[in-house]
């Protein structure tokens, strides 16, 4: 911090690398460059924000505005309407409805992923031979598109698939009944089925940031703690996960709202259903576009981004304010 | 690690972390067979099957191999190779551009600190926490309909992922010593000579990382995708199989369904057996923690 503090002081007041020679220089005024310095600045920030603004900014506040409108593909007119497609879709259920469903498949894989990709973390954390090819091959799964993933899984989990197959392999010869359950098929609990997909898909990931976290933890910590008797689970509990902080708060946001979001995954492995059972809300947004009702998917698309930014917010602020530094 | 433990193990302690050692890789053996081995080999070896076996969804070999046909048939009928060259279309030049407006705005924002410069940080990272609004984008990028869809949809991944580049870079600026600009500064070189003489050179495995990602993001992007791109002339590699196999109304053929997963997975999984070194180093040294 001090150290930090004394690095930016002597290059001039604000730290500031382009070109700061004179230290009284207001640095960033306005949001008008009013110096060449400035100038600079805006000349390094300009390409990105513009494309930041014009294209995820913008859409995103017209996004706002056009839930509040009957923009529809059978009308010319866009005509403000106020809030009556969220009531048009409060009553027929299809906003709630996908919402909830929505809310326990992120709930669910956030919980499901995080602990495979930490497990896998924690079993993987030695760099022997073993381990980095094993790394790697958890890896896979990521690299595969999920679109591809969903449709491979269609083939393993169909009622004569090859689940079902492994299975009555073992089981028939016992004298057990044959596995017959169509696993994409109920209403129950495929949502929770399409889950596991779904963490196993991109837990490889978040498995490499909670081993760049566990390699950043001091060596002679863990050691110290080993040397005065500590087990396994209790370096793990008292050392290594309050270090691990900044990277739980990361893969429990990002995996959160990667659930929140999905849409391929489900639209392959079960289009929504049975019935709505698995129709999530991007799902709905998709669906509600196919029919030309413009207006109602981005009101589903507004009301996601309400969802997310609530739950988002505070989970960062509780998260970070957890996390211990050394 | 025998440094800081203050007697050497005996060889009972020994054996026994031995074992420990052995059950543990044991386990993860058998959840990898599971997990990952599994479902690969079933998709590969029915893809190689006629139909009437691979309709069958077993993991035996082929007992009749039909590995060819499968394949020639995927990549006529789904049009994958139109596909393959229409997604590094849209996908080579919006990694340029990201990750070089991107490292530029995070080269900036990781040495400024004033309350406005840290205003448009935020702005530009909020694109990690909330997704995009599609519907909408559509609409706004409708300006530019003249271009083609293909323009459209890299303005787009370029709005929206640009964000993710620059929360990873501006982490690793920080960790570059400031001396190294301001050597270069009282030796008489502008901002534009230092960034992309020095910094730029220096930033390069997060800027491996950070391509990767978003590689993987946008070849294997769907959802916005579809949304954008309308002609069968365009569609992207994914958006291929997708009408592809929604075109098996009647009768889903497995063995084409499993040839056309493998074609479409094959070209990461190449991209990451040549460059898994930088790649895995890049994703272990990546900090999380701004």
């Amino acid at each position: 911090m001090t150290e930090r503090q004394l690095k930016s002081g002597s290059a001039g007041a604000t730290g500031n690398p382009v070109g700061a020679r004179r230290r009284a220089l207001p640095v960033w005024g306005s949001f008008l460059p009013r110096t060449l310095y400035q100038w600079q600045i805006a000349a390094f920030l300009f390409p990105a924000l513009a494309l930041i603004i014009a294209f995820y900014i913008v859409p995103n506040a017209m996004n706002f505005y056009l839930s509040l409108t009957d923009w529809s593909t059978y009308k010319s007119e866009i005509n403000f309407i106020g809030l009556r497609n969220f009531t048009d879709l409060y009553a027929t259920g299809e906003l709630f409805g996908p919402l909830w469903v929505t809310l326990r498949y992120a709930f669910f894989v956030m919980i499901a992923e995080n602990i495979f990709a930490l497990a896998l973390a924690l079993a993987l954390e030695e760099s022997t031979p073993f381990n980095i090819f094993l790394r790697s091959v958890f890896f896979i799964p990521v690299l595969i598109s999920t679109l591809a993933a969903g449709y491979a899984y269609q083939g393993i989990f169909a009622p004569n698939g090859v689940f079902n197959n492994l299975i009555n392999t073992f089981i028939v010869p016992l004298g057990f009944e044959p596995v017959q359950t169509g696993w994409l098929a109920q209403v129950n609990f495929t949502l929770y089925i399409v889950a596991l997909v779904h963490a196993w898909k991109f837990g490889g990931i978040h498995m490499f940031v909670y081993l760049s976290g566990l390699k950043a933890i001091p060596h002679e910590l863990v050691e110290s703690a080993r040397v005065e008797g500590a087990n396994a689970w209790q370096v793990f509990r008292h050392v290594k996960a309050p270090l691990l902080g900044p990277a739980f708060t990361f893969n429990i946001v990002l995996t959160l709202i990667g659930a929140l979001s999905i849409f391929d995954i489900i639209l392959t492995m079960s289009r929504g259903g049975p019935g709505r059972a698995t129709e999530v809300m991007n799902l709905a947004v998709w669906r509600q576009f196919g029919t030309g009702a413009f207006s109602y998917s981005t009101a589903i698309s507004t009301l996601l981004f309400i969802v997310i930014l609530i739950i988002a917010i505070p989970l960062i602020i509780v998260l970070r304010r957890r996390e211990v530094r050394l | 690690m025998s440094a800081t433990s203050y007697h050497p193990p005996s060889f009972r302690e020994r054996l026994y972390r031995n074992r420990w050692h052995v059950l543990k890789n044991t386990l993860l053996l058998a959840f990898a067979s599971i997990a990952i081995f599994i479902p690969f080999w079933m998709v590969l070896v029915n893809s190689a099957k006629p139909i009437g076996e691979a309709n069958q969804l077993g993991i035996g070999l082929p007992q009749e191999w039909a590995l060819i046909e499968n394949y020639t048939t995927v990549l006529e009928e789904g049009t994958m190779g139109r596909g393959f060259i229409n997604s590094v279309i849209v996908v080579v030049p919006s990694i340029i551009g990201i990750v070089l407006f991107g490292s530029m705005a995070a080269w900036v924002f990781a040495r400024t600190q004033s309350p406005r410069i840290s205003f448009l940080y935020y702005l530009s990272i909020a694109g990690i926490l909330i997704p995009p609004a599609v519907v909408a984008s559509v609409r706004v990028l409708r300006t530019f309909e003249e271009l083609g869809p293909q323009i459209q949809l890299i303005l787009f991944y370029m709005g929206v992922y640009t964000s993710f580049a620059i929360f990873l870079v501006t982490g690793f600026v920080k960790t570059i010593p400031i001396e190294l600009e301001e050597a270069a500064r009282i030796d008489g070189a502008g901002p534009f000579m230092i960034f992309f003489r020095i910094i730029l050179p220096m930033l390069k495995p997060i800027i491996i990382t950070a391509a990767f990602i978003m590689l993987l993001f946008m070849w294997n992007d769907f959802f916005y995708a579809f949304f954008f791109v309308g002609g069968a002339g365009n569609r992207t590699l994914v958006l291929g199989l997708f009408s592809f196999i929604s075109g098996f109304f009647q009768q889903i053929r497995w063995n084409l369904v499993f040839a056309s997963v493998v074609i479409v997975s094959l070209p990461l999984i190449f991209v990451f057996a040549l460059a898994q070194r930088w790649i895995v180093s890049g994703l272990l040294g990546a900090t999380v923690d701004k």
